[in-house]
């Protein structure tokens, strides 16, 4: 089916056209939810409430610009907005024992990891420093923009980057000595 | 050693090859919602109407009661005074057949023909027949009063009736000449003639203590002082006389307080048909009817509106929180019914339109075009394509980097108050609580700038029905019996507003009402 029809079909509330909307760009859009989301089963309601507003948007999409890029922008700003509600009555506390550290560059060679284990890396973070670095680093937006959009100081958004880089450098690392010291015991044995 | 790296542009370059698929039962579970908002959408729509429904059907109601008691008023008027005659003719004729078999009868043909001789007589003649149909009255409304003061036990009412007949009777008597011990005995006879049951009735007053005898014989005494006097001067005197005393007395008489306790319709056309004879018809609407006062009015009111927010949030989204904003007044109109509770309580509803208007302040635009600001970089708005085509093509803004966007809502309004009104006499103040349901009926954003302002579309996160919680006070002041002023300042905390969460945006309207009520 066409893409305009589809869309068509999906405003009249067609439920076959719902069906093949979801089963056409699931794929797209659930990594992105995994990468906003603590875990898989997160992940997957995001993916849930996401596609709800789809439906219930989709006669705001004017034509202008890629359906699949306005669909990524329901997702993020759904999960941007459920960070906020969360964000009043949450209280993060975050080790800035790490802070000292100001290098954010890695060799290369230790990303040589399963992307799953990477993702599990990025899930980890403190959830503001998780929006930060997704924001900007994944989803190429300003600290402006962050910080409009998250409700906080361009200068917040700024050093949670970094605190988010140093977190992930320094597990990132740790992962590497656990896995080259993993590999030599097994070779000592 | 490998290459060095930012983590984040190497994270980001790692994670390009993510291909993860959600579970299948994701997409059941929406359906699953889909159908549960499909089914409340139906229960919502038919509860809406349901709820529309009834509120005509009571509005009608209201109405159609109020238009039936205006037509009704004069119609009981006349159905009363229709069947009080009917009542009246018959005691008439009761009485008439009485008097019909008496000597005293014949006097009083005799004394009326005399008296029609004369031309001040003729007027006589008319006011002697009402003073026998009020005395006839009287007597069997006095019966009728005490069978059922009597039936009821009231000892109390009863003494009270018995010494009020007695003095009554008393009174006539003074007014009637020294003849009466004689008719007293003629009227013993004619109730030992009479074997009707209407005689019984006037025979159960006798036991009763009740002088309905009495009362016929000082009539008969009357008729026949009036007849034993020499002249029809007078006789029209003394009648006359005797006229403004039973017209005093039935003024006085408690008899119509007690008929009023007892609130039956008989009694009711009785006592209108008793005091139609003797009060003008306007006295007996004052006397008898209970002041009815309308339960409800409508008011026609025009409200200066100030809208803003309780809050530092943006109807537009989270872009715009830090831009400066400023609240926009437009005028609003209502139509009201009140309905009267009570003295102090009135229920309002009505229907009205409201217009809101609100200004976000020197909003940023990327001039992507060089020329013209790009008004398509917001979420929170879905763009008139043919009007910014217009816009661009005909280069209407200016190469500005920022323009004040102004928001225009319009809603249907349905208001739901309870009005309580302090009592006093002239400014009738209140306060007023309640709430309001919405739908949206207009929606517009309006691009403004130096060279002029063009609509460049509508806020896509409105919600098609919304509410407010209303919180008012204000007064009343009338300037004649049906039409009043009033001035009403209200405060509106609107709920539901929005479809998504709109960046912490609390809507709020104050408003004064001025108002004209015309009252049915």
């Amino acid at each position: 089916m066409e893409q305009s029809k589809l869309i068509k079909d999906c405003i009249n509330n067609n439920r076959q056209a719902q069906e093949e909307l979801y089963f056409k760009y699931k794929d797209v859009l659930f990594p992105l939810c995994l990468k906003y989301c603590k875990n898989f089963t997160e992940a997957e309601d995001h993916l849930h409430d996401s596609f709800l507003l789809i439906f219930k948007k989709i006669n705001s999409y004017k034509g202008k610009g890629s359906f699949e890029g306005w669909m990524k922008r329901i997702v993020i700003n759904k999960a941007i907005d459920k960070f906020k509600k969360e964000k009043k009555t949450r209280t993060t506390i975050i080790n800035d024992n790490l802070i000292s550290m100001t290098d954010t560059i890695i060799d290369e060679s230790k990303l040589n990891l399963s992307l799953d284990i990477i993702l599990s890396v990025i899930q980890e973070l403190p959830k503001q420093y998780r929006f930060v670095f997704n924001l900007y680093e994944l989803d190429n937006h300003t600290h402006k923009e962050i910080a409009e959009l998250l409700d906080i100081s361009i200068g917040t958004s700024k050093s949670n980057l970094h605190r988010a880089k140093v977190i992930l450098k320094k597990r990132i690392e740790n992962i590497d000595t656990l896995n080259l010291h993993n590999t030599n015991s097994n070779h000592g044995s | 050693m490998g290459v060095k790296k930012d983590i984040g542009k190497a994270l980001n370059e790692s994670l390009k090859g993510l291909k993860l698929s959600p579970d299948e039962k994701v997409w059941d579970r929406i359906q699953a919602t889909l159908n549960a908002k499909k089914r409340k959408r139906k229960i919502l729509f038919w509860s809406r109407s349901f709820a529309v429904g009834l509120l005509t059907i009571f509005l009608c109601s209201i109405i159609y009661n109020s238009l039936n008691k205006e037509n009704l008023k004069p119609e009981i008027l006349k159905t009363k005074n229709n069947s009080s005659p009917s009542k009246a003719n018959k005691i008439q004729e009761d009485v008439n057949d009485i008097i019909d078999n008496t000597e005293v009868n014949k006097n009083l043909i005799n004394d009326q023909s005399e008296i029609k001789s004369t031309n001040k007589n003729s007027r006589f003649l008319n006011k002697k027949d009402s003073l026998n149909y009020i005395l006839n009255h009287k007597n069997y409304f006095k019966n009728k009063v005490n069978d059922e003061l009597i039936n009821s036990k009231n000892k109390n009412l009863t003494k009270n009736s018995s010494i009020r007949n007695k003095t009554d009777n008393r009174k006539i008597n003074t007014q009637t000449n020294k003849n009466s011990i004689n008719f007293k005995d003629k009227n013993n006879a004619l109730t030992s003639n009479n074997n009707s049951s209407r005689d019984n009735d006037f025979k159960k007053g006798d036991k009763r203590g009740i002088t309905s005898n009495k009362t016929l014989s000082n009539e008969s005494t009357l008729k026949h002082g009036n007849q034993l006097n020499s002249t029809n001067k007078d006789k029209l005197l003394d009648t006359l006389s005797t006229r403004k005393k039973i017209k005093e007395l039935l003024k006085k008489d408690n008899i119509v307080a007690s008929l009023d306790s007892l609130n039956t319709k008989d009694s009711l056309s009785t006592k209108i048909t008793l005091q139609d004879s003797i009060l003008p018809k306007k006295d007996i609407e004052k006397k008898i009817l209970p002041k009815k006062e309308s339960f409800w009015d409508v008011t026609f009111y025009v409200a200066p509106t100030y809208y803003n927010t309780l809050s530092k949030g943006s109807t537009f989204g989270n872009n715009f929180v830090n831009h400066k904003k400023k609240g926009g007044i437009s005028l609003n109109y209502r139509v009201t019914f009140d309905i009267k509770f009570s003295e102090k309580l009135n229920l309002r509803t009505g229907f009205g339109k409201v217009n809101l208007n609100y200004t976000t302040i020197d909003v940023s635009t990327t001039t992507s075009t060089g020329t013209i600001p790009n008004l398509t970089e917001f979420d929170g708005i879905s763009y008139d394509f043919r009007a910014l085509e217009n816009i661009y093509s005909n280069e209407l803004l200016e190469p500005l980097t920022s323009l004040n966007f102004k928001q225009k809502i319009g809603y249907f309004e349905i208001p739901v108050e309870l009005v309580y009104k302090f009592p006093s006499k002239k400014l009738k103040w209140k306060i007023i609580g309640g709430g309001s349901a919405l739908k949206i009926t207009n929606n517009s954003i309006i691009a403004e700038s130096s060279n002029g302002d063009y609509t460049i579309g509508k806020s896509n996160n409105l919600s098609e029905y919304s509410y407010s919680a209303n919180f008012g006070g204000g007064f009343d002041y009338p300037i004649s019996k049906k039409l009043k002023i009033n001035v009403e300042p209200m405060f509106k905390y609107h709920l539901k507003t929005f479809s998504r969460e709109t960046a912490n945006f609390k809507p709020y309207s104050f408003s004064i009402f001025i108002g004209t009520t015309y009252k049915f």
